[in-house]
């Protein structure tokens, strides 16, 4: 799942606002986040975690994230994200545009009833 | 359990694409360690071997290279650069300041250990002290010690500046070279009034070009630091380069063994009835001028009368096998005040070749003849050179 163009780019697009989405019930980190997103999605979504990194250290850069480090007890260290108020504006911003977005798509997508009369 | 080459070969892959300073590079990598090691382990439970998980969970991180570059490009915030060149100039400040007291420090320690070495010389050699630690030399050693604090900051900075910036040293080392090559240019042309010769003017520039050249090779990791200790060091390591500065700068001859020959100049005091005590003058020198307050035997106005124009003249002057020769014209006149006891003052050539001068006060007899009135010796060069690099080479 998740290979196909048009798919991994919508994903792509919408990869901040999940993983927004994801860590606002509660602290994460990057394995975890990506298990999230593709057990919730019944596993539409499977992210590659080649975007998923970048994502989460761009929102931590951008200050709607916090990382810190904690130890494991499964082995090395992990880095736990949690969200910032910045970032919860963020996800509500998102949560906005995609509503929009997707009620535009859909006006757009539904077929028109057929014009009735002459 | 040793790592399989695999992930060893795709995380060196993420790390040669990560421009980002070294701590937050190697926290990156932690992370991508730690996240195939629970994608391994979870594919483990679903039933896979573990070599297949192994590959598996690196294969869905995907290509370490755009991961490497797109991880950087996530950190580098806009803000940065402008962090980068604020942090830069404090890190340049602060360096800066530690190089130059560790310079003092180190100047002071070979100061306090060449200094008797020298004196402890000269006076069981019967030499002067005179000149020592001037001339082509000396000028020569302090461009090495300039060139030597510019190759230092150079090869500091790019590890301090990457912080900042957010990348790694190896992406700041080309900027920093750079910025410093043209910011040290422009500084070390135009802002430092100096005492210049042709030794400074030649090897100041070339402290920028070492600044740039070390940044380039800038290590990640600089071992050493400027401060008290390292300027202790390198005191003690400058004490006998000193010593053996002081020694070849040193002049032999004493102005004692000189003889003045005046007939270039005019009539000698004798000539005209007058003795060597009956003008006295005190000299003095100011950076770019100087200044004499003459005194005579019989009053003011009598040396008035009987020298109607009294004025003090600078000649340039060689010696010659012990014999003062003079040049053709006076580099400097000054009249002689109306008031005695004034200062006489007056401005001396700044050359770009220094030249050794002999100054006297001189009077024109009624019959117009040229008198030397003032015979104490008293050689001095001319005042240094002094002004901007680019005044020297572009100046008049």
């Amino acid at each position: 799942m998740g290979r196909d163009p048009l798919r991994t780019e919508l994903l792509k697009g919408a990869m901040a606002y999940l993983v927004l989405s994801v860590l606002r019930e509660g602290e994460q980190y990057g394995y975890q986040v990506a298990q999230h997103i593709r057990d919730r999605s019944d596993g539409a979504f499977a992210p590659s975690e080649g975007s998923l990194y970048p994502t989460l250290h761009r929102l931590e850069a951008d200050g709607a994230l916090v990382a810190v480090w904690r130890p494991s007890e499964k082995g090395p260290r992990r880095r736990w994200y949690h969200i910032t108020e910045a970032g919860l504006g963020a996800l509500a911003d998102h949560e906005a545009e995609w509503a929009a977005f997707a009620g535009a798509v859909t006006l757009v997508a539904r077929p028109r009833p057929e014009p009735s009369g002459a | 359990m040793p790592e399989p080459l695999d992930r060893k070969r795709w995380l060196a892959n993420v790390a040669a694409r990560l421009d980002l300073p070294e701590h937050i590079a190697v926290d990156v990598l932690d992370e991508l360690i730690g996240h195939l090691d629970d994608a391994a382990a979870s594919l483990g439970e679903a039933g896979y071997a573990a070599d297949d998980a192994e590959r598996r969970a690196i294969h869905d991180l995907g290509d370490p290279g755009a991961l490497g570059r797109e991880l950087s490009r996530a950190r580098h915030e806009r803000r940065r650069l402008l962090a980068a060149v604020g942090g830069g100039l404090r890190v340049v400040i602060v360096e800066g300041v530690r190089v130059y007291l560790a310079i003092l420090i180190a100047i002071l320690v070979a100061a306090l250990g060449a200094f008797p070495l020298v004196a402890f010389v000269m006076i069981a050699t019967g030499r002067s002290m005179s000149g020592a630690f001037s001339g082509p030399l000396a000028s020569l050693g302090t461009t090495l010690l300039v060139a030597t604090a510019f190759a230092y900051l150079g090869w500091i900075l790019p590890a301090r500046v990457s912080v900042f910036a957010g990348r790694s040293v190896r992406g700041v080392r080309a900027g920093v070279a750079l910025a410093g090559l043209v910011g040290g240019s422009a500084v070390l042309w135009l802002v430092p009034n100096i005492s210049l010769d042709h030794v400074l003017a030649a090897g100041l520039p070339l402290a920028p070009i070492a600044f740039a050249v070390s940044a380039l090779r800038a290590p990640t990791r600089p071992t050493v630091r400027a401060g008290m200790m390292s300027g202790i060091v390198l005191g003690f390591a400058l004490v006998l380069p000193m010593t053996a500065l002081g020694l070849v700068t040193t002049h032999v001859n004493g102005g004692s063994n000189w003889y003045a020959d005046e007939s270039a100049i005019g009539a000698e005091p004798g000539d005209v009835g007058l003795q060597a005590s009956d003008v006295t003058v005190e000299w003095g020198q100011r950076p770019g001028s100087s200044f004499a307050w003459p005194s005579f035997a019989t009053s003011a106005e009598d040396m008035a009368a009987r020298f109607p124009t009294m004025q003090v003249e600078v000649w340039p002057a060689v010696v010659r096998d012990g014999v003062i020769r003079f040049g053709p014209a006076p580099l400097a006149v000054s009249a002689m005040p109306t008031t005695p006891g004034m200062e006489i003052a007056w401005t001396m050539p700044s050359l770009r070749d220094p030249v050794t001068t002999f100054r006297f006060v001189v009077g024109l007899t009624p019959a117009g003849r040229r008198v030397v009135l003032e015979t104490q010796l008293d050689l001095q060069p001319t005042t240094p050179w002094t002004g901007t690099l680019a005044a020297w080479w572009f100046g008049p």
